[in-house]
């Protein structure tokens, strides 16, 4: 396993109205390696997954305040570009959430929003009426869309499940399904980081194992930081686990010393499912 | 008999009545209107010009042509004006107290009486900025009285949208703005559309603000710019009924009542059209 440091989180704290969420957290997240994020309902693992992109500045009533070194820069200082910043670091929520369009446009639209013409959304006519489209036409493209999304599907392992159907609402998928889509979708913009905020809490056991061997393949590309309800989940997946409680990190380590060997009683009880 | 059961067959009674009750009122006016004016209608009436001295030999036309006039108009200005407004308030401004109380100054706009409307418009548009009693003139104000029905059915529609869409489009770096215009946007757009077609429907069948500001019952000829006066179906409706003197006049009005609601009828079916289409677009 190798240790190189791909985000340092230093003394974080978060508040939402004064209530503290996260108390003086420390902790290193290396590149390559998938990172579980464990602890029970409240524990703050989310609020720390969502600190890391950002995504916590939508949350009006949050405040943050450490420092979170992404590439030599601190990712919480005032003249980040945030923008910037998520594209590096990609997101998938807790429940699916493909966007109100078609397959190929939800894979297309991070990179749509960054200038990257559509050239089968069709325009008008496509306002009108969906255009066809052809699968074998998107693979023999030179467009760099279609390049980056018949990549980011097939990286996903949905290319074959959707390929004939890209034309399709996002919402004809199944659950599972959808939430490939999602992970396809923010791949699409190449990020070096990936966040994953319980993705398979809504999922059942064939879809969730899908997205499990997913990420063990994603992880040579990308780093992986999952929050997760699921102990099992990430003694299967994860190299590292931090293991949360009440807003403190008790207890960092590989994910073997953590379940086998935890140096803490509350992690201790936590992986024995004393409480949950 | 349970008791329970014999109360909910009564409450179940009450409602059922009310309905039935609701719907025949508006079906026998309908059909009283119809019976009274669908005798007069024809293709001359449709299309030929306001004969003034002998009404049988003429058509509302330009009364219809200015309600149309003033449907679009309305329909451009305040839809443009209140969902630019509506994003404002429930995509930027983060200040919940001042977006509640300029809600609620919004919303009691919407109860404001026409005919106050119309001194306004009088007062700003008429004399003001010199637009005259004009097409214009009525056009600001009716959308002015739209505003409100567009803005709170905006606002709705967007508070409406679930979170994790925006979220999730701001997690793939897009901006706020591509955020509110590729995401936001096309899922609120139907419900906003709706609410703000029943405010212009409301509005084309205004009499009073219209009077005021520039709407006239007799024109030689077709308005040829925003800045002339019009004839629109309300007011041709309300003269017809009340003051004229030729004997048919009231199969005449009715028969003008039965286009308006025509017109109104297909501005809402316009918009149910674009509505269903949309949503067939999305698949939910």
């Amino acid at each position: 396993m190798n240790n190189n440091t791909i985000i340092k989180i230093q003394s974080l704290n978060a508040w939402y109205n004064g209530f503290h969420a996260l108390k003086g957290v420390n902790m290193d997240i290396y590149k390559n390696n998938i990172t579980a994020l464990i602890g029970a309902s409240g524990s703050g693992k989310s609020t720390l997954l969502r600190s890391l992109n950002r995504i916590l500045d939508v949350t009006p009533t949050a405040r943050v305040q450490g420092n979170i070194i992404i590439d030599q820069e601190d990712i919480l200082g005032e003249d980040i570009d945030v923008i910037a910043l998520r594209r590096k670091v990609g997101m998938v929520f807790q429940n699916p959430t493909p966007f109100p369009k078609s397959i190929f446009d939800n894979v297309a639209y991070g990179l749509q929003v960054q200038g990257v013409p559509n050239k089968r959304s069709g325009g008008l006519k496509g306002f009108l009426k969906r255009n066809k489209i052809n699968a074998e036409d998107v693979v023999k493209s030179q467009d760099p869309l279609d390049i980056a999304v018949s990549k980011s599907l097939k990286e996903a392992g949905l290319w074959e499940e959707v390929k004939d159907r890209l034309w399709q609402s996002a919402f004809r998928l199944s659950g599972g399904q959808q939430q490939r889509l999602c992970i396809a979708r923010a791949i699409a913009i190449r990020p070096e980081i990936l966040l994953l905020d319980e993705p398979c809490s809504d999922l059942d056991p064939i879809s969730t194992r899908k997205i499990e061997e997913l990420l063990i393949e994603l992880k040579k590309n990308y780093t992986i930081v999952i929050v997760t309800h699921n102990m099992y989940q990430a003694k299967r997946i994860s190299d590292y686990v931090g293991f949360l409680h009440s807003g403190e990190l008790i207890e960092f380590g590989e994910t073997t010393n953590i379940f086998n060997h935890p140096q803490k009683t509350l992690t201790g009880d936590y992986v024995k499912g004393v409480f949950g | 008999m349970k008791q329970g059961l014999l109360r909910e067959r009564i409450y179940f009674f009450i409602f059922k009545i009310s309905a039935v009750l609701g719907i025949s009122i508006l079906l026998v006016t309908l059909v009283l209107l119809f019976n009274s004016g669908h005798s007069v209608i024809s293709w001359t009436f449709l299309t030929s010009h306001w004969q003034h001295q002998n009404i049988t030999k003429g058509g509302i036309f330009p009364a219809i042509l200015g309600s149309l006039y003033l449907g679009l108009g309305v329909m451009v200005i305040s839809f443009t004006l209140g969902i630019s407004t509506a994003i404002f308030f429930s995509e930027y401004n983060k200040n919940n107290l001042v977006k509640r109380i300029l809600q609620l100054t919004i919303r009691n706009l919407a109860g404001v009486p026409s005919v106050v409307y119309g001194l306004f418009g009088l007062a700003v548009f008429v004399n003001f900025f010199s637009f005259g009693t004009s097409l214009l003139s009525a056009m600001l104000t009716l959308s002015i009285m739209t505003l409100p029905w567009v803005i709170v059915a905006t606002i709705e529609a967007f508070s409406a949208v679930p979170q994790k869409f925006r979220e999730s489009s701001l997690a793939l770096g897009a901006d706020q703005w591509q955020t509110i215009r590729r995401v936001v946007f096309p899922i609120a757009i139907p419900a906003s559309i709706t609410g703000g077609i029943l405010g212009v429907a409301r509005a084309m069948g205004e009499t009073a603000p219209i009077i005021i500001v520039g709407a006239t019952f007799y024109l030689s000829s077709l308005p040829s710019s925003i800045f002339d006066k019009f004839m629109a179906l309300p007011y041709h409706i309300f003269i017809l009924a009340t003051q004229h003197s030729s004997p048919f006049a009231t199969s005449y009005a009715a028969g003008s009542a039965l286009v308006l609601i025509a017109l109104t009828f297909l501005l809402s079916l316009g918009s149910i059209i674009i509505r269903y289409h949309l949503r067939s677009k999305k698949d939910w």
